[in-house]
């Protein structure tokens, strides 16, 4: 039985180095892709063509995203009672103290700053996968 | 014969008499001023006394010989009183200038006051700036040159009119609003200053005044003194200020904006380049030569010395955004902290790190740590051949500010290059010699600054360098406050 992830990313650039990196590791892991926060809500509420959609182990959300933004949809999933169990890792470029912060003010499971060096990238992801895949107990 | 002349002369000298009683009672009367007043009077009571006692003498009947006898007495002794009163009087009468000497002086002294009255008149007429004089109903009485001269006005089309024309008609308002404070100030000796006014040129235009309003009272009526200044000058260098302030306000929040735009966005594309080729390289080792490994590299480098340039901009952008937190910090333990994150340079370099005896400062703990850290990591990254030696002390000046110092034995800074090395982006080495960015020290600088100190280089090539910086005391009660912690953790 393979685990859903739930990648919230609008550019296909870091979708496919995402793809890349869940290649390497030994874990039966099964990608999903929203590209905004408005799509990332109707998926999790099986809404339109996300009518079939899987409830998702975990989250990755990306904070810069067109229409509704990482930390507006987040906002909305920890208000929703049905959601706010899945857990959301926060995984962006920034490492700003607001940013930080704020993820965490709106019940963000945990921050990540993507580091620039793609091998770090790579250690990170599974890194992720060990603790919350493995190591973790999902709801 | 004789007998008619006698009784005819003694009529003569008793109308003398009567002429000479009369002339002085109305000198008496009119000149209240008179300095021997009581002499005067009493020559005149005996005046009038000889007068009457010579009128009794032709009317009276014979039979009345004795009142007369005693009138005649009571004349006499009049009469003696007002010898001994003019006698007494005389050396006085004596002492008094003559006519002309008085006159002579009242002369010099009227000359005196016309001198005195128009050296006032030219020091109002000459004065530097608008004086204006009103009566208490806000009638223009008198004006100076420079009042002419500023609101174009001729003097004559002033004196006379209402303080008001010198107003614009949305200030006028006479009775009610008064702004000149003429007619208050009329009634408040105490002096007063109204700003925010404006003044009124005779050509229409407007301009920034500000005035002076004081009551001069004299015995004859109640004037008021209007000195007026024109404040266009400091409006337009205020106005130039806040606009200044503004633009910088602006400026830094522009600042604000492009530190989150490079954290994401300038950071965004570079991470993809670097990963990328990264990838390609992973992907593809073997199907390139080594002239396409290398140029891989090279690319990967480069993105990753951008994504560290970006970063320590931020950083300095960080410093001046930001508004320091001023408080009493214990340097010693930011130097801690500072040698605490340098743990495995120190290590790596097998550098020995003192940290001597340092004071508590007023400052901002998180920059002053900041501080510490690039001074420190300098010292390791610019080391001579022997193991690096840094010791960090302090020296408290005669000002009382203290002067930090962090001195190394590494390869020093050629004295020609010393205010280089503080310069954004200024390199003294290659990068292949000595990685970095070039921004520390220009970071150092801009922490220092902001706290009111500056810093400065001493160093020998080849035999090491001291940066030297100054940062302000806390003040005494808050210096305490350490020592007193440290008794609360051991309860």
């Amino acid at each position: 039985m393979s685990i859903d992830i739930l990648l919230a990313e609008d550019d296909p650039a870091d979708v496919c180095l995402m793809r890349e990196a869940l290649a390497q590791s030994q874990l039966p892991t099964h990608l999903n892709v929203v590209r905004d926060g408005v799509e990332l809500l109707e998926y999790l509420r099986q809404e339109g063509e996300h009518a079939t959609a899987r409830r998702p182990g975990i989250i990755l959300l990306d904070l810069n995203m067109p229409r509704k933004s990482g930390a507006e949809a987040l906002a909305e999933i920890k208000r929703d009672p049905a959601l706010r169990s899945i857990p959301v890792i926060v995984l962006t470029t920034s490492n700003s103290r607001d940013d930080v912060s704020r993820s965490y003010e709106l019940c963000a499971n945990c921050f990540v700053t993507k580091p620039a060096d793609l091998h770090l990238f790579f250690d990170l992801v599974r890194l992720i996968e060990r603790f919350w895949l493995e190591a973790a107990t999902l709801p | 014969m004789l007998e008619g002349i006698s009784v005819e002369s003694g009529l003569v000298a008793w109308m003398a008499w009567i002429v000479l009683a009369v002339s002085l009672a109305t000198f008496l009367i009119q000149r209240k001023d008179f300095p021997f007043r009581v002499a005067g009077s009493l020559v005149l009571a005996a005046a009038i006394a000889c007068t009457g006692v010579g009128l009794a003498g032709y009317l009276l009947p014979a039979s009345l010989a004795r009142a007369l006898q005693i009138s005649g007495a009571v004349a006499a002794v009049l009469c003696w009183l007002a010898v001994a009163a003019v006698w007494r009087v005389i050396p006085k009468a004596l002492a008094l200038p003559n006519l002309s000497r008085m006159n002579e002086l009242l002369q010099g002294e009227i000359r005196e006051r016309q001198r005195a009255n128009e050296r006032s008149r030219l020091v109002v007429e000459l004065a530097p700036y608008p004086i204006v004089m009103a009566n208490q109903n806000g009638r223009i009485v008198q004006v100076n040159a420079q009042t002419e001269q500023c609101f174009g006005h001729p003097r004559s089309a002033l004196v006379g009119q209402s303080v008001d024309v010198l107003l614009p008609p949305r200030l006028r308002d006479g009775q009610t609003r008064d702004p000149f404070g003429a007619c208050a100030a009329a009634r408040d000796p105490g002096g007063r200053t109204v700003k925010d006014l404006f003044g009124l040129r005779e050509d229409g235009s407007e301009f920034p005044i500000e005035i002076g309003v004081q009551a001069v009272v004299t015995d004859r009526d109640v004037l008021v003194l209007i000195a007026i200044v024109d404040v266009t000058q400091q409006k337009n260098t205020e106005a130039a200020l806040k606009k200044l302030a503004d633009e910088l306000q602006r400026s830094n929040g522009d600042l604000a904006q492009f530190a989150y735009v490079a954290s994401h966005d300038l950071k965004e594309p570079l991470r993809k380049v670097s990963s990328f080729c990264q990838l390609l390289k992973d992907r593809y080792r073997g199907q390139l030569d080594a002239d396409g490994n290398r140029y891989i590299d090279y690319a990967v480098d480069g993105s990753h010395r951008m994504s560290a340039l970006i970063t320590a901009l931020l950083e300095l952008a960080h410093i001046n955004s930001r508004t320091a937190s001023s408080s009493p910090v214990d340097s010693g333990a930011a130097c801690r902290g500072a040698i605490d994150n340098l743990s495995s340079a120190i290590e790596d370099s097998g550098a020995d790190v003192r940290c001597g005896e340092l004071p508590t400062v007023l400052g901002d703990e998180g920059q002053l740590t900041q501080l510490f850290q690039n001074l420190i990591g300098n010292a390791l990254k610019f080391r001579g051949p022997q193991p690096p030696v840094v010791t960090v002390d302090a020296v408290r000046e005669e000002n009382g500010i203290w002067r930090f110092g962090v001195h190394d034995n590494g390869i020093g800074i050629d004295p020609a290059q010393h205010q280089r090395v503080f310069q954004i982006f200024q390199r003294l080495h290659t990068r292949e010699k000595y990685p970095g960015t070039g921004i520390g020290l220009s970071i150092c600088q801009r922490i220092v600054e902001r706290h009111g100190g500056r810093i400065w280089i001493e160093s020998t090539p080849g035999r090491g360098t001291t940066f030297y910086f100054t940062l302000p005391p806390a003040p005494v009660h808050a210096e305490r406050q350490p020592a007193r912690e440290a008794v609360c953790h051991v309860h």
